[in-house]
C-alpha cells in the first residue's frame, strides 16, 4: 500500500504568504468594527426599531442564514456522495466537508454580532434555552448538528490520509497521529469506514434537512409579520441552502483545480471537468425548483387582495426593493440558462460553470436580504411609517471579515493536510477482525447511540416543558446542554463503531506502512 | 466535633466505601438494614407523590394555578376610549417619567431608537398604543431564553438581566410595542436624580416594554394587604401612570375578571374592539370607537 503526497504540504510560497497577509487586513478591520460595536452598542449598525422607521434584523442575520446554507450545501453534498456512491464527486468530498465546517465557523460570529449581549447569549442559552422558540433549533440543531456532522465526516474520512502524513517527516506529527486515531491501513478498516460513511449519511441527511428547516421556521411561523408567515419558508430555505452550497462548491473546486494545474502537482487531474459537470447539472435542477417555489409564493401573495401581504410584495416587486429583486431574478435566470444550455448541447465550459456558481451565490445573498428586510420595513399591520435599512461600514466589515477568514482557513488547511483525498496504490494488508471484536464493536455502537438518543430526548423534553406552562425555565437546569451533548454523542456513535480498538491486536501489524512522497520521486 | 474527628470520620467513610471486605449479607445480596433504608425512602417518596405528584418531583409549580385554586385572581386590562382621546401626549410623558424611559436624543443617527412604552400614533386621529398584554403573546413564544414571560399577575414582562438582545420578540410582536436599547440610556443633567427607584433602568443591548406599571399594582396590593381591604376599582381605574395622567379619562385600567369593574363593563360595550383580534393573540387592551370598528 502506497500513496503519493501532494506538493504543497508544509511548503509556503511567496504567493501564499502575500495572499494570507492580504486576507488578514479585512479580518483585522472586521475585528475592529466588532469592538466598536461592543463599545457603542448596536447603534453603530444601520438597524433600528420596527415601527419607528427601521428594521431590527439586518445584514448579520442575512449572512448568518447564508453561511448556514453553505454549511448545509457542503455537508449534504459530502453525505449524498457516500450515500449514492457518486464517483464523480468523490474527489471533492473533503472540499465539501471543509466548506461546511469553515462556513459554520463564520456563521457563528455573524449571529453573535447580531446579539445585543453576546456573552450573556452564550451563557444563558445553554442554561435557559427553551425548545418552543425556533431559535432553539437554530442554536442547537443547526449550529451543533451541522458542526458535529461536518467534523465527524472530516475526521473519519481523513483518518487514512492522516495516517499517511504521520509517516512523513512533517512538523506537528502529533496532529496527524491524533487525527489517524489508531488507524493502521488495513483492508478491514477501509471496508468498515465505507460502511460507517453510508449509515452516517443516511442519518445525517434528514437531520440536516430538519436543521435547515428550523432556520426557515424562525421566519415562517411569525403570524404578525406579513411576508414571513408562510408554510413554504422551510422547504425554500432548504433548496436555497443547497443552491448556494453547490454554487460555492463549483467555485472552490474550480479554484483548487486551477491551482493544482499551475503547481504541476501530482494531483493536478484529481478534480476533472466531470465533477464540475455533475455539480452544474445538479445546480440547474435546484434553481428550477427554487424558481417554482418563488413563483407559487408570489402568486399567492399577489392574489391576496388588499392585505399587508400585498404591500410587502408590491414594495419588493415595484417599490424600493425592486432593483434587488429583479437583479436576483436575473442572476438566477442567467445562471439557469447557462447551465441548462450547456446540459442540452453537452458542451461544457469551466469558466461559465464557475460564473454560474458565483452568480447563484450573489442571488442567494440578495434573496436572503429580501426575506429578512422588507417584511420588517413594510410588513406592519398597524399604521406605522414605512421603514428603511442601510447597512453601515461596521456591518459590511464584519461580513467581509467572515469571508476573508473562511478563505484564510482554506489556505491554511491546504498547507497542513491533503485537500483532496490521497490516491492509495497497491493493496491494503488484510487482518481479519476477530468475531468477538465484531460483537464488541456493535455493542459499543448500540450503547453509545442509545445513550446519545436518550440524552437528546431527555434534554429536549426538559427544555420544552411539555405538560406545564411553557414560559417557565427548563425543568432540569442546563437541559439544552444535555440535548446538545445527546445530539453530539448520537452523531459520534458511528465513529465509535469505526475507531473502537477491537479490530486486531497491535502485534498483527508490526511494520508501519511507508508512503512514497510525490516530491521525492521527482 | 473538632476537625480531627471529622477527618477520621471521612477516612472511615472512604475506606468503608472502597473496602474489599465483604459485609455480611443475605442471600439476596442486601443487608436487612439496607433493605429497611431503601423501603423507608421509597415509601416516603410514594406518600409524597400521592399527596402532590408535581411537588414530589421538585417541579416548580405554577403560582398562577395555585392562586386560582385559592380564589379570585385579577386579569389586568385596559380600555382606551378613542373618542375621548385628545392626543395631548400626557400619557406618553407620564409613562416615560414613571418607568425611567431614557430621553430621546436628537440627530439622524438616533432616528428610530426612541423607546416609547406608550406610543401615540396619529392616523388619522390620536391612537395611544401601550403593550397589548396579550393572553397568548407571540413574543413569549419566541424568546429563546425565557426573558419575556408571563408573571404571576398574568402580565407579560421582561427580565432585563436574562435578555440576550436577539430582538426576536420585536420581530414577533404584531403591534411593534417592544423596544431595544440600541445604546446606553442617558438622562441629561440632574434628571438622573429624578429616576423612579421602584423601576430598574435598562442597560444597552436589552429589549424592554410596557408592564402596565407593574410596580404600582404591587405597591397598591401590598397597601391593601396591610390594611386588609379589597382592591378598589375606583383606585384601580387610574392606577397606571398613563391612566392617572389622562385629562379626559380616556384610559381606564382595571380587573377584567371582576364583572363589576369599569374596565370589564366597558370592554363589553358595542363600541369595543380589539386590535388585530384575528391573529389570535387575545389582547387585554380594548379600544372604544364611535363606529364600533376602526381601521387604524
Amino acid at each position: 500500500m502506497n500513496c503519493i503526497l501532494p506538493n504543497r504540504i508544509w511548503k509556503f510560497s511567496w504567493h501564499w504568504l502575500i495572499l494570507s497577509f492580504i486576507l488578514l487586513i479585512p479580518i483585522g478591520n472586521g475585528i475592529y468594527a466588532y469592538l466598536i460595536q461592543i463599545h457603542e452598542g448596536l447603534i453603530s449598525t444601520g438597524m433600528r426599531t420596527i415601527g419607528l422607521g427601521g428594521a431590527s434584523w439586518g445584514l448579520n442575520i442575512c449572512y448568518y442564514i447564508y453561511f448556514a446554507g453553505l454549511t448545509f450545501g457542503g455537508i449534504t453534498t459530502a453525505a449524498l456522495t457516500r450515500l449514492l456512491k457518486i464517483k464523480e464527486l468523490e474527489p471533492i468530498t473533503r472540499l465539501a466537508e471543509l466548506l461546511a465546517l469553515f462556513s459554520l465557523f463564520m456563521a457563528a460570529p455573524c449571529l453573535l454580532s447580531d446579539l445585543g449581549r453576546p456573552i450573556d447569549g452564550a451563557l444563558f442559552f445553554p442554561q435557559y434555552g427553551e425548545a418552543r422558540s425556533p431559535f432553539f433549533g437554530t442554536f442547537t440543531m443547526a449550529a451543533v448538528g451541522y458542526f458535529f456532522a461536518s467534523l465527524v465526516y472530516l475526521w473519519l474520512a481523513g483518518r487514512e490520509d492522516a495516517y499517511m502524513c504521520a509517516q512523513q517527516d512533517f512538523s506537528f506529527k502529533w496532529f496527524y497521529k491524533l487525527w489517524a486515531f489508531g488507524y493502521r491501513g488495513t483492508e478491514e478498516e477501509n471496508e468498515c469506514h465505507h460502511k460507517v460513511s453510508f449509515w452516517l449519511a443516511l442519518i445525517i441527511v434528514p437531520l440536516l434537512v430538519a436543521a435547515t428547516s428550523s432556520l426557515g421556521v424562525v421566519f415562517g411561523i411569525q403570524v404578525g409579520r406579513p411576508g414571513w408567515f408562510d408554510a413554504l419558508q422551510a422547504p425554500e430555505f432548504v433548496v436555497l441552502a443547497a443552491i448556494s452550497g453547490v454554487g460555492a462548491l463549483i467555485f472552490i473546486s474550480a479554484v483548487v483545480r486551477s491551482v493544482l494545474h499551475t503547481e504541476d502537482d501530482p494531483y493536478k487531474d484529481a478534480i476533472s471537468q466531470k465533477t464540475l459537470r455533475w455539480l452544474s447539472n445538479l445546480l440547474w435542477i435546484l434553481i428550477l425548483i427554487y424558481l417554482y417555489f418563488m413563483a407559487v409564493d408570489l402568486l399567492t401573495s399577489i392574489y391576496s387582495s388588499e392585505t399587508i401581504e400585498k404591500v410587502v410584495t408590491r414594495a419588493t416587486l415595484f417599490g424600493p426593493y425592486a432593483p434587488i429583486f429583479w437583479t436576483m431574478i436575473g442572476l438566477f435566470l442567467i445562471s439557469f440558462l447557462i447551465l441548462f444550455i450547456q446540459y442540452v448541447f453537452k458542451h461544457y465550459k469551466t469558466g461559465l460553470m464557475v460564473a454560474a456558481g458565483v452568480m447563484v451565490n450573489f442571488a442567494a445573498v440578495l434573496k436572503r436580504y429580501l426575506i429578512v428586510i422588507p417584511s420588517q420595513t413594510y410588513g406592519t399591520y398597524l399604521p406605522y411609517i414605512h421603514g428603511h435599512y442601510y447597512p453601515t461600514w461596521g456591518e459590511y466589515s464584519i461580513v467581509t471579515a467572515a469571508f476573508a477568514a473562511e478563505l484564510l482557513l482554506f489556505l491554511l488547511f491546504m498547507k497542513v493536510f491533503p485537500i483532496i483525498p490521497l490516491k492509495i496504490t497497491g493493496t491494503r494488508p488484510s487482518v481479519p477482525i476477530k468475531p468477538w471484536g465484531k460483537i464488541l464493536k456493535k455493542a459499543f455502537f448500540v450503547g453509545t447511540l442509545s445513550f446519545g438518543l436518550t440524552l437528546t430526548v431527555v434534554g429536549f423534553l426538559a427544555s420544552a416543558r411539555i405538560g406545564v406552562k411553557p414560559y417557565l425555565d427548563p425543568i432540569i437546569p442546563w437541559s439544552p446542554v444535555v440535548f446538545i451533548i445527546g445530539v453530539m454523542i448520537s452523531l459520534y456513535s458511528p465513529a465509535v463503531y469505526e475507531v473502537s480498538p477491537f479490530n486486531f491486536s497491535s502485534r498483527d501489524l508490526s511494520q508501519p506502512i511507508k508512503p512514497v512522497s510525490g516530491r521525492k520521486q521527482e | 466535633m473538632n476537625m480531627n474527628k471529622l477527618q477520621d470520620l471521612w477516612i472511615k467513610i472512604v475506606r468503608g466505601w472502597f473496602s474489599k471486605e465483604k459485609k455480611p449479607s443475605s442471600k439476596f445480596g442486601i443487608t436487612r438494614r439496607g433493605a429497611i433504608k431503601i423501603l423507608t425512602f421509597w415509601s416516603g417518596f410514594l406518600a409524597a407523590f400521592i399527596a402532590d405528584p408535581k411537588k414530589s418531583w421538585g417541579f416548580a409549580k405554577n403560582k398562577i394555578t395555585a392562586k386560582r385554586k385559592q380564589g379570585h385572581i385579577p386579569k389586568w386590562g385596559m380600555v382606551i376610549d378613542l373618542e375621548q382621546c385628545t392626543g395631548c401626549g400626557g400619557c406618553v410623558m407620564a409613562c416615560a417619567q414613571e418607568n425611567n424611559i431614557p430621553f430621546p436624543r436628537h440627530g439622524k443617527e438616533y432616528d428610530g431608537t426612541q423607546i416609547l412604552w406608550m406610543n401615540l400614533l396619529n392616523n388619522p386621529s390620536p391612537f395611544p398604543m401601550p403593550c397589548m398584554q396579550c393572553e397568548d403573546p407571540p413574543c413569549v413564544k419566541v424568546c429563546p431564553v425565557g426573558a419575556t414571560s408571563i408573571n404571576d399577575e398574568g402580565l407579560v414582562v421582561q427580565n432585563y438581566g436574562r435578555c440576550i438582545g436577539c430582538r426576536y420578540c420585536m420581530e414577533a410582536c404584531p403591534y411593534s410595542v417592544k423596544f431595544f436599547n440600541w445604546d446606553e440610556p442617558e438622562w441629561p443633567g440632574s434628571l438622573k436624580e429624578l429616576l423612579n427607584p421602584d423601576v430598574s433602568t435598562r442597560p444597552k443591548g436589552v429589549v424592554e416594554k410596557c408592564t402596565f406599571c407593574e410596580q404600582r399594582i404591587r405597591a397598591y396590593r401590598e397597601e391593601c394587604e396591610i390594611t386588609q381591604t379589597p382592591m378598589k376599582d375606583k383606585k384601580l381605574q387610574r392606577l397606571t401612570a398613563c391612566a392617572a395622567t389622562c385629562p379626559t379619562r380616556a384610559i381606564i385600567f382595571g380587573d377584567l375578571n371582576d364583572p363589576e369593574s369599569e374596565v370589564s363593563k366597558l370592554s363589553q360595550s358595542p363600541r369595543a374592539i380589539k386590535l388585530l383580534k384575528e391573529l389570535g393573540t387575545k389582547p387585554k387592551v380594548t379600544y372604544l370607537t364611535k363606529q364600533g370598528s376602526v381601521k387604524p
